[in-house]
């Protein structure tokens, strides 16, 4: 009895400071259910192990304390990147390999993904590595898509066409098996040929032999694009020429003519002492360039009469009309003169 | 002091029916409750469930989340005898917790059937098909996603027959040539590629031939045709003169004749002519003998 009394003085004597103790820790409890979520966060509410609420957005919040409700921050807007090489190893890893073409080729590559956590939950509860999973997948994808297509289509021109059909599809696989990520880009980098046994080189003396191809039919479209505006232009100037020519002659004609009718109108007044005249102003006109030779056929011939003059005479008497004598020795007399 | 005894046991005991006969259920679990060591429900609902107190009924957790493990990299034949070397993937869940305990018991057991099973219905699968099923350039021939299916199908009824387990995809991570074949591989690609070459310098060369004969061909027709343009113009020219001359000159022809004759004279004979004149031609006729005065 004594010691019970004792022992509820004392009791008695620290009941406050008990109950003020209790009370703290209630209120630290209690407090224990605020939570902080940071801007790249969101906070996944957990309550007796159910997800209630996966998409807690930035901020400051309360949940039941422990046990009741737990709190998960998986950080959202962080991107994250996996590397899946395809590369020749020696056969000895399956983790990469190089991938088969659809023509039966050989190519290397790297494959960079890149992704986001699009559900929370998904992400954190229905696989057991979202990575390892995915990385599986997007190999899939890969070897799938590759076994479809030929080695050009995958070396040249079909680079984008794989990045955005392997994306799709990788996508398509991913929400199949809620992985709760959505890929942001899937980046090939690196496709080449194998290096080994000068397959590397071979495929690029194909590149070069495409260029030179490329080039020569440039330069015989180039040439073409000389050739064609300088052959227009000359047939152009061919045909300006002949225009001009044809202008020409026929102007000249008109010009011959009308001089011709001109003088033909004043000759016809006095057709004997022009005729005479014209012939006479020729004469001048050739006689002192030519070397000239005068002989005597009577004189040297030993024909007297000098026959074979007479014809000439007699055409020359044809060809010109009739002569006026004074007109002719007046420039004869003239010409002496000089 | 005795009272406070009894308070501290109801309390114990309490606690402790709390502890065991409320289980949380997370997401990613499977929880098995058993009696005494027999089954009796099974919960897939994540949250708080309530259970008979422990020595009663007992919980077994198991994983019921997406797994993925590989197959061993095995060389496979298609049925045209060519050699594969392929690995699967398999994706699996726990899909009924007591059949799985019952016969693979864990995880590890669980992959090791799975490798085993997937391996021998992929080699059955592979040998139905040709080479050009998994590999071709034209995409709505290829047969893998069929052959993936086909072993995934297999593999889904017997897994969850006997394993407990469901079987969500079997799918490849690699498809490739045994190492052994690779030289004569990469000798047939690079054979392959120069033939391509020498394709293309060829084509390149026939190409440009046919560019430049084709220029050649329409250079010489626009020329020609010019020329007969021109011939014709110079013509119309032509004949337009012709005519006329021939009205103009029509109208005395002596007179043109005198005239065009003198004219050609004073062309045609310069200074390398030597006229041999007679000295009784009409020209000279008042210089042999003077007119009479």
């Amino acid at each position: 009895m004594n010691e019970h009394s004792d022992f509820a003085r004392t009791f008695q004597h620290a009941r406050p400071i008990i109950a003020g103790l209790i009370a703290l820790s209630l209120v630290f409890y209690a407090a224990s259910g605020l939570y902080v979520v940071e801007p790249e966060q969101r906070g996944v509410v957990i309550r007796f192990g159910k997800v209630v609420d996966d998409r807690v957005m930035p901020g400051m919040h309360y949940h039941w304390p422990w046990p009741i409700e737990s709190v998960q921050r998986p950080r959202t807007t962080e991107v994250r990147s996996l590397a899946i090489p395809f590369r020749d190893n020696g056969g000895k890893n399956i983790d990469a390999g190089e991938l088969l073409t659809g023509d039966e080729n050989l190519v290397q590559a790297t494959l960079l993904i890149q992704y986001i956590i699009k559900q929370p939950k998904d992400y954190l509860t229905s696989t057991t590595d979202p990575d390892a999973v995915l990385k599986r997948l997007t190999q899939w994808s890969s070897i799938k898509h590759f076994a479809a297509m030929s080695v050009d289509e995958v070396l040249t021109t079909g680079r984008d066409t794989i990045q955005r059909s392997l994306k799709r599809n990788v996508q398509r696989l991913a929400d199949e098996h809620r992985l709760g990520i959505r890929l942001t880009s899937v980046q090939l980098q690196n496709i080449e040929p194998p290096s080994a046994n000068g397959v590397a080189s071979a495929f690029k003396s194909v590149a070069s032999a495409r260029e030179e191809k490329h080039k020569l039919e440039q330069d015989a479209a180039g040439e073409r694009n000389r050739r064609l505006p300088k052959s227009r232009s000359d047939a152009e100037s061919l045909l300006r020429d002949a225009e001009a020519y044809a202008k020409e002659v026929v102007e000249k004609a008109q010009g011959d003519s009308e001089r011709f009718l001109s003088v033909w109108r004043e000759y016809r007044k006095a057709k004997n002492i022009t005729a005479y005249r014209l012939y006479l102003e020729a004469v001048e006109n050739i006689m002192p360039r030519a070397k000239k030779l005068i002989i005597n056929p009577a004189a040297e011939q030993a024909g007297p009469t000098g026959r074979p003059q007479e014809p000439r005479h007699r055409q020359a008497n044809r060809s010109l009309p009739d002569l006026g004598n004074s007109f002719l020795s007046q420039h004869s007399t003239k010409n002496l003169q000089k | 002091m005795r009272k406070t005894l009894a308070w501290f046991g109801v309390l114990t005991v309490i606690g402790y029916l709390f502890s065991t006969c409320l289980v949380q259920v997370n997401e990613d679990e499977l929880v098995l409750i058993t009696q005494f060591g027999s089954p009796v429900r099974v919960v897939d609902k994540a949250g708080l469930i309530g259970k008979l107190p422990d020595p009663v009924q007992t919980v077994v957790r198991l994983d019921r989340r997406l797994q993925a493990i590989d197959s061993d990299l095995g060389e496979y034949l298609t049925r045209d005898k060519k050699n594969l070397v392929i690995s699967a993937f398999i994706l699996w869940r726990i899909d009924d917790p007591l059949k799985f305990l019952q016969s693979v018991k864990d995880n590890q057991g669980a992959e090791q059937r799975l490798i085993d099973l997937s391996g021998s219905e992929l080699g059955a699968a592979i040998g139905n098909y040709t080479l050009s099923s998994f590999l071709t350039t034209n995409s709505d021939e290829t047969r893998i996603p069929e052959i993936v299916n086909s072993v995934t199908g297999k593999c889904r009824t017997q897994a969850k027959e006997e394993f407990g387990i469901q079987v969500v995809g079997i799918r490849l991570r690699r498809l490739g040539f045994p190492q052994q074949n690779l030289r004569a591989v990469h000798k047939r690609m690079r054979a392959e590629r120069e033939r391509m070459a020498k394709k293309y310098r060829a084509e390149g060369k026939e190409a440009a031939a046919k560019i430049r004969s084709q220029t050649d061909k329409e250079v010489r027709e626009l020329l020609a045709s010019t020329y007969r343009e021109a011939q014709i113009k110079r013509g119309h020219g032509e004949a337009e003169s012709v005519r006329i001359y021939a009205k103009a000159f029509q109208k005395d022809p002596d007179f043109y004749k005198l005239t065009r004759t003198l004219e050609s004279y004073g062309k045609f004979l310069d200074d390398k002519t030597t006229l041999i004149l007679s000295s009784q031609s009409p020209l000279f006729k008042y210089l042999e003998t003077p007119p009479d005065e």
